[in-house]
């Protein structure tokens, strides 16, 4: 530290070389700003006199090292002795001495000329300049022919602050050409043109006229402080503030009759409002993008595809129950926060990523617990955490239709054949429970040799949270899909007699060693099961009441299950994965013995 | 929830079924549940008499509103056998005509003999052997029909 202290003495050769070249920038700097100077001179915009009356000084920072608060006190004595001006101070400390002119000029306009709570503003600062007051015209040019008048709204008083600009008002819309009752305007910072002023006037006092007639008739005035203000400037009133307030009055009015006249008769203008009124309304939706959530903006893509033409009517039916789902707001927390585990949080979805969220939304919307990588997919999860905008969901909502559809086509859960609306509500609340299921695993998603592999764990926790069932259901909607999801098939009668011959032999079987047999009918249930303690046969309310070609199907297979089971003394406990598989196999080559009269049932083939 | 009383319930609406895919399912719950021990009995016994009994009475069909009612009953018939045979056929006796007659049909399904079924390792009291043979007498179709039947099963398991 002492070394650097030393280092920054006056003598020191770094202040010195530092020095040296801040006064060949300031020279530098000082020399543009004349030369901008000459220029608005030259155009109109500056008087002829403006360098005798002006200079120009140009101050870098301080190099030596100081105590700032020395350095304060320092420039108050200074600056109080007279020998330092507060510009020098303001610049040496890298303030803008024409911003903080305006910053005081502000506060004692507030406060009042030194406070009006008692304490001192800041120093208010005579304002060298030319005359603002000094008419100019339409482009900002002084018009030396036209003397400065003022505004004269009234004979006695009503003159305009200096330097007073229609602020509030769009100069745009009050200065119109096509109007010959519009007067010009001036520019942001210019003065008001006289007649403008002219127009106020009349304004003011054909309105006041009319507040006079309605108060004769009886009735309010309808500018009751217009009246005021001409009476009280009548009255040789002078204040500023009401003066301001009279005159913004009139340019609003003014504004407002350009601006209907504008409306009937400059279409150019109408379409600068409704471009206007575009682009205000996609920034807002913009902004409601960036906004939303991973979650949503999967949800927000996959709607998209349903228009995108890429879908079969039933698939779009089947996304629709899909988005439904996605939409939940339980289903979106849970989502969000699965998707958050994978790294989507900051919307820069990488490779890794983009293959996890395709996993996860492979087994979310179709239950594939693998699923090959998908580029559509890859393609539409990137362009939907990434849109900025609608078209932009758009496009990832054509990726995500030529992506999805062979994966639904795959997984059988077309239901080819089969109420949509019935198969596509299973098919919603099984989305629910996938996406419940995925919140378990840390890691929902892994990645091998191109294909995306589901969690095993997450499969488990699924089933344990009924999303078996819910499977089961889609498979009772979508005959074909059940031996992927519960590795077996369903059986149509083929042969009536033969059908029933078979179901009355198992049956009989059944009645004479099942301990209570038991064959009855559950609400809810999809399919059929058997309970291999009890002996007792469950088959679900839905086969019997809509599919009943199926029902003996069903009832057979599980009254073949029991007669297996008692014959080989498994009746009374739990089974072993592989006994039940072993069973599913023996009812598979049961149902294709041409004598059991049963055939696997194709829905492609009703 | 007590724990105990939670273990009646899951059982009672089969809140915790096969944890496996197929068609082969078992009542997770009831399992543990008889295999439990003869504090149970009180418990099972109150939940017969107030919520299920009542529920019955008048309509056995409503035994689909219990799908672990068989778990129940045997649990109940096979640690009440264990711990006090009279005080099972006591409170069997007091039953309305539907839950008597799901108990009695239930009673070769959870005394199996080694083989045949679920085997308790005890057969069913000579009490409760009694019970039912009474029972195949009642004045009720419902309860003679099912105590005949279990009867033959009974007699038939002996052989």
């Amino acid at each position: 530290m002492a070394a650097y202290t030393a280092s920054l003495t006056a003598h020191a050769p770094f202040v010195r070389s530092a020095t040296q070249k801040q006064n060949a920038y300031k020279k530098v700097f000082t020399q543009v700003l004349w030369e901008a100077i000459e220029y608005a001179i030259d155009y109109g915009r500056l008087p002829m006199e403006t360098p005798s009356l002006i200079d120009i000084q140009c101050e870098a920072p301080c190099i030596l090292a100081r105590d700032e608060r020395d350095e304060a006190q320092a420039n108050q004595i200074r600056v109080t002795g007279g020998w330092k001006s507060r510009q020098t101070v303001q610049q040496e400390e890298g303030l803008d001495p024409e911003q903080e002119m305006q910053n005081i000029e502000a506060y004692n306009e507030r406060l009042g000329q030194g406070g009006q709570t008692g304490k001192a503003g800041p120093v208010p600062v005579p304002e060298y300049n030319f005359d603002p007051s000094q008419p100019r015209d339409r482009f900002g040019k002084w018009r030396k022919s036209v003397g400065a008048s003022g505004l004269n709204l009234h004979p006695s008083s009503l003159q305009p602050p200096n330097n007073y600009v229609a602020y509030g008002y769009s100069s745009a819309a009050l200065g119109d050409d096509t109007n010959p009752e519009s007067p010009s305007l001036p520019p942001p910072g210019g003065v008001v043109d006289p007649a403008v002023i002219a127009r106020c006037r009349r304004e003011a006092n054909r309105i006041a006229a009319e507040d006079e007639e309605r108060v004769a008739r009886g009735e309010e005035p309808k500018n009751p402080f217009v009246r005021q203000i001409l009476a009280a400037t009548n009255g040789n009133i002078s204040s500023d503030d009401l003066r301001r307030e009279l005159f913004g009055m009139l340019l609003e009015e003014d504004a407002r009759k350009t601006h209907e006249h504008r409306l009937k008769n400059d279409p150019a203008y109408v379409q600068g409002i409704k471009d206007a009124q575009a682009s205000q309304k996609k920034a807002e939706r913009q902004l409601a993008i960036q906004k939303m959530s991973g979650a949503e903006r999967l949800a927000e893509a996959i709607e998209r595809s349903i228009s995108s033409g890429n879908l079969s009517s039933e698939m779009r039916e089947q996304v629709k129950e899909m988005i439904a789902a996605l939409k939940d707001p339980r289903n979106q927390a849970i989502l969000g926060s699965v998707l958050a585990t994978v790294g989507i949080a900051q919307f820069t979805p990488a490779g890794p990523v983009v293959d996890s969220i395709v996993g996860i939304l492979g087994y979310i919307l179709v239950g594939k617990s693998v699923l090959e990588a998908a580029p559509d997919l890859a393609r539409f999860v990137t362009m939907a955490l990434e849109a900025k905008d609608d078209s932009d969901f758009e496009q990832a909502g054509q990726y995500f239709a030529r992506g999805i559809s062979p994966l639904l086509i795959q997984a059988g859960t077309t239901l080819a054949g089969m109420g949509v609306a019935k198969a596509a509500s299973a098919g919603a609340k099984l989305v629910g429970k996938r996406i419940a299921a995925l919140k378990v695993s840390k890691k929902p998603i892994t990645s091998e040799g191109g294909k995306l592999r589901v969690d095993p764990a997450i499969i488990a926790d699924a089933e344990a949270e009924g999303a078996t069932a819910a499977t089961a259901k889609v498979g009772a909607g979508a005959p074909g899909n059940v031996e992927r999801l519960l590795g077996h098939n369903e059986y149509a009668v083929s042969d009536a007699a033969k059908g029933a011959k078979t179901k009355q032999a198992l049956l009989d079987y059944y009645k004479k060693y099942a301990k209570n047999p038991s064959i009855e009918p559950v609400e809810g249930m999809a399919g059929a099961q058997i309970d291999t303690v009890s002996g007792k046969i469950k088959i679900g309310r839905e086969v019997l009441d809509k599919y009943p070609h199926l029902a003996d199907g069903y009832l057979v297979e599980e009254l073949r299950h029991f007669q297996v089971l008692q014959q080989q003394k498994m009746v009374g406990r739990v089974l072993t994965a592989a006994e039940a598989a072993a069973l599913e196999k023996d009812i598979v080559d049961f149902m294709a013995r041409p004598e059991s009269g049963f055939k696997v049932f194709d829905p492609r083939k009703r | 929830m007590d724990a105990d009383v939670e273990l009646v319930f899951d059982t009672l609406y089969e809140r915790k079924p096969s944890d496996n895919q197929s068609c082969f399912v078992v009542n997770q719950a009831g399992l543990t549940l008889l295999k439990s021990s003869e504090s149970y009995v009180p418990l099972i016994e109150q939940v017969l008499r107030e919520l299920v009994d009542p529920a019955l009475s008048g309509d056995r069909s409503h035994t689909r509103t219990f799908p672990g009612l068989d778990y129940v009953l045997g649990a109940y018939m096979v640690l009440g056998v264990k711990a006090n045979p009279d005080r099972v056929v006591g409170f069997l006796a007091t039953l309305s005509a539907p839950l008597l007659v799901e108990a009695v049909k239930n009673i070769p399904v959870f005394f199996a003999p080694e083989g045949e079924g679920y085997s308790p390792g005890i057969a069913p009291s000579q009490e409760l052997k009694k019970f039912v043979r009474e029972l195949s007498k009642s004045e009720s179709e419902d309860v003679r029909t099912a105590a005949a039947r279990v009867m033959d099963r009974l007699i038939e398991d002996e052989r």
